[in-house]
């Protein structure tokens, strides 16, 4: 089964990279969908369907709480995995993020197996699972 | 200016850029006496209840070209400008994210802003606490912590 992805982050070159590392994983991906802030993501959201939105927490415009509450309160929506990536440490606003139903947290700065194992483990796929190697290019 | 923050910025740094840069630094305190300038520089406000800091990272060009070209996996010179200067943005963004954690006690709940874009500026006498950043021997840039509002209690 290939995912589609929805990247929310303020920084075009570090959606790129989410993108390229997720890419060379050998997760299968089907559509990859961008947003620079919250609002984006929802907008996008109202035409198209992610199966897992990876997520920023410090944007302009709407941050990456506001928009998983929004998500949360939308019932075609409220159930897609929300993983976020972020540069936040703080123990109380990471639990706040997991007490309103985010998958999973993983801190900037990260290695490119930290994405891995961890979309592996939330959409349920396994290494003996022998994910195909996806035809993203190494070309930016 | 709290002696042990210029450590959790040397620390903050290299986590940063050894992680997703695969870049190691070395510090000093000395100001830049090379004849490179710095051409990119970026900046991020930490507030707290308390106080507010800024954290200042320029570099110069040949150093925001490798990093840039390690970030993204790119030959530096098919880098446009535009994306150059948005890595930079995210470098820093990290660096103060790290900085946050390793200073963040309990006692002060510290906010981070959202990193912007500068024209590089020459340092100045009152700027509390700076890092000179070198990358194999040459400079690469400075590293500048301030002080910019206090709230007398």
């Amino acid at each position: 089964m290939a995912y589609n992805i929805l990247i929310v982050d303020d920084s075009k070159s570090m959606r790129k990279v989410i993108r390229k590392i997720i890419g060379l994983s050998g997760f299968k991906v089907g559509e990859y969908w961008e947003a620079e802030n919250g609002q984006e993501a929802l907008t996008l959201l109202k035409e198209n369907w992610v199966d897992l939105i990876l997520s920023d927490f410090h944007m302009p415009v709407m941050n990456g709480l506001e928009l998983l509450r929004h998500l949360k309160q939308d019932e075609s929506l409220r159930d897609v995995p929300v993983v976020f990536i972020t540069t936040e440490s703080n123990e109380n606003r990471l639990q706040e993020l997991l007490t309103l139903g985010a998958r999973g947290c993983i801190r900037k700065p990260f290695h490119p197996e930290e994405i891995r194992a961890y979309l592996a483990k939330i959409m349920g796929e396994s290494d003996e699972a022998g994910m195909a190697v996806s035809d993203e290019e190494c070309d930016f | 200016m709290k002696p042990e923050w210029l450590s959790a910025m040397k620390s903050a740094i290299s986590e940063v850029l050894e992680t997703m840069f695969f870049i190691a630094v070395e510090f000093d305190h000395t100001a830049n006496s090379s004849s490179t300038p710095c051409s990119y520089q970026s900046s991020i406000d930490l507030v707290s209840q308390r106080q507010g800091v800024r954290i200042t990272m320029r570099f110069t060009a040949p150093f925001a070209r490798a990093l840039s070209s390690n970030f993204l996996s790119k030959d530096e010179r098919k880098v446009p400008e535009e994306e150059l200067q948005d890595v930079i943005k995210e470098l820093t963004n990290m660096i103060g994210g790290v900085f946050k954690g390793h200073i963040d006690n309990g006692s002060l709940v510290w906010s981070l802003g959202i990193p912007l874009c500068e024209v590089p500026s020459p340092l100045s006498a009152d700027q509390e606490a700076f890092l000179t950043v070198h990358f194999n021997g040459t400079y690469a840039g400075d590293a500048i912590l301030e002080v910019i509002s206090r709230v007398d209690r």
